[in-house]
């Protein structure tokens, strides 16, 4: 894998992003296969290439929206390439576009769109089980016991996490502050105009004790999508180009076993380890050569479990890692936070903030923030991490650069 | 032999999802639960314990797997499986119509005493959840949830 030859790296840009409004679920008033066609479109007119141009289609966490029917209505005269990431939630968010990178480098399709659309509103909400009897499987051991939401499933990883190394319930707060103050910069946040502090975080109500309403993730429609090419091509495109250094996919050992992982050796992580090792030797980068991040809020304590699976910090010290402003932009850090603007994450507000469509709009800020055009610019960074849903492997992340 | 608990009270509503007693994978679980037994799946091959239950054995990759007391040789005849409180959470938000007003309640993650390297998702009642905490010492005890169905739930021990 650290043969140049037998990586992605750098072969692979980022020419085209589009996305829908963002609503609260069931309040975007079109239909999920609608919303996107319109993302698709909009991402190739961002890039100026005519739709019947895209011949590589990829998403994840079994999106409705098949790349076949995808196609026809584009009209595309042929597709070389059409990929579902396995698993569910936001995990093959970056797994989707390594796969478009490698489907490009490998000579499948030339152009290719990442995309993933949710109307809530259309298909009914997440957070709620609607079982009934005959379960099989492991589901028969956790949902007729009550655990039945990924809120109670990470909840009761948080837990032990907590009880480890002393992460605290404050500590989770600051990851919801620093998404919350960052959507305050963002009109396309669904969550603009409404900061929260740190006490709205600890007074809100439990939603699966230790997470609170502000832990978690929200529900909204809404859709995106990335266009990719080679990158001999990248100077053919409005606008600059952003690369794809790596990209990781999968998980560690029994880490896809049950989405909170009940049954792996280390029940604590978000499942990176085995995946950071590989982005980064892809990437010939280290932790301390990203300038920004953005980190898929399933829930904030996942934040805090990526960064630590991630490097930035020991395993065990996320919890203090995320206080003193050192998640949040510079711009918007308090005036004596000792580490501020260290380490942005999810500038545009993230899952818990901006939207939530299974974190695709996590890479369309990562690619807008290489590209120097975020509602909150991270000056001069040439890198951003991007970490897809942490939960049950598979799970994926990506690094772009300028 | 020391008999096992069954209890008469209910921790949950009526109308809770429930496994089905005749999976394939798990059918032997639920046939030792309605006799008072818990036990995990075994591999006759090599003798590893694992859970949640699958058709071969992750290690060995035998496929001749039974289902054995969670408790070594001998000590079925002294008292319930036994546990610690791995890690808990609290649900309070009801995530099934079931569970509409129902209010907070316990699911626990249990690590088993005899068999350290399985644990297992239960409910840890006779107790506040707001005061389970890890490493709580519990015991099993089983509850008729239906007809054909007996699951496990875990007490505190020294009550």
């Amino acid at each position: 894998m650290s043969d140049p030859d037998y990586t992605i790296r750098d072969k692979v840009c980022v020419i085209g992003i589009g996305e829908t409004e963002y609503t609260k679920h069931g309040a975007i008033g079109r239909p999920e296969f609608r919303l996107a066609l319109e993302a698709i479109l909009a991402a190739c007119a961002d890039a100026g290439i005519d739709p019947r141009r895209l011949d590589g289609f990829a998403s994840y966490s079994n999106d409705r929206n098949d790349a076949n029917r995808v196609a026809s209505a584009l009209n595309v005269p042929q597709v070389g390439f059409a990929n579902m990431v396995w698993g569910g939630g936001g995990g093959g968010m970056g797994a989707a576009i390594g796969n478009a990178a490698a489907a490009i480098v490998g000579g499948y399709a030339d152009y290719v769109v990442v995309y993933r659309a949710l109307a809530q509103g259309e298909f009914g909400r997440f957070g709620q089980s609607r079982t009934g009897s005959g379960l099989r499987g492991f589901f028969a051991f956790n949902i007729p016991n009550g655990l039945m939401t990924p809120a109670q499933w990470l909840g009761m990883q948080m837990q032990r996490h907590m009880h480890e190394y002393g992460t605290t319930s404050r500590q989770l707060g600051q990851v919801a502050v620093a998404c919350y103050k960052h959507a305050q910069h963002n009109p396309r946040a669904v969550m603009h105009g409404r900061p929260i502090t740190i006490d709205d975080h600890q007074n809100s109500r439990l939603i699966a004790d230790p997470y609170r309403l502000y832990d978690c993730c929200q529900e909204t429609d809404g859709a995106a999508a990335l266009i990719l090419t080679r990158a001999d091509r990248a100077r053919d495109f409005p606008h600059p180009p952003v690369y794809l250094a790596a990209a990781a996919q999968g998980g560690g050992n029994r880490q896809g076993q049950g989405i909170g992982g009940y049954f792996k050796p280390d029940f604590t992580t978000s499942n990176f380890p085995t995946l950071a090792r590989r982005l980064y030797r892809q990437a010939g980068l280290g932790p301390e050569d990203i300038d920004v991040a953005q980190v898929y809020e399933n829930f904030t304590g996942q934040v805090i479990t990526s960064l630590e699976d991630h490097g930035f910090c020991k395993v065990g010290e996320g919890g203090p890692f995320v206080e003193g402003g050192r998640i949040e932009h510079p711009a918007v850090a308090e005036p004596d936070a000792p580490f501020a603007g260290e380490l942005p994450i999810n500038t545009a507000g993230g899952n818990l903030a901006e939207a939530y469509t299974h974190g695709i709009n996590l890479a369309l800020e990562g690619v807008r923030q290489m590209r120097g055009s975020s509602t909150l610019q991270v000056p001069d960074a040439h890198t951003c991490l991007v970490v897809a849903g942490p939960a049950t492997a598979p799970v994926s992340n990506c690094i772009f650069h300028n | 032999m020391t008999n096992p608990t069954f209890i008469t009270s209910s921790y949950f509503p009526t109308g809770m999802p429930q496994p089905d007693p005749d999976d394939p994978v798990s059918a032997g679980h639920w046939a030792a639960c309605a006799e008072g037994r818990f036990t995990v799946q075994r591999c006759r091959d090599c003798d590893t314990a694992q859970h949640p239950p699958e058709l071969n054995c992750h290690h060995c990759h035998g496929f001749d797997l039974h289902w054995v007391d969670a408790a070594p040789a001998g000590r079925a005849a002294t008292g319930p499986t036994t546990g610690k409180v791995w890690s808990h959470v609290t649900p309070a938000h009801p995530a099934h119509p079931a569970l509409k007003d129902h209010g907070p309640y316990n699911v626990s993650l249990i690590q088993l005493d005899d068999v350290p390297e399985i644990r297992v998702i239960g409910n840890v009642i006779d107790i506040d959840p707001a005061q389970v905490q890890i490493g709580l010492a519990v015991e099993v005890v089983f509850e008729r949830t239906t007809d054909d169905l007996v699951q496990p739930r875990w007490r505190p021990r020294d009550q």
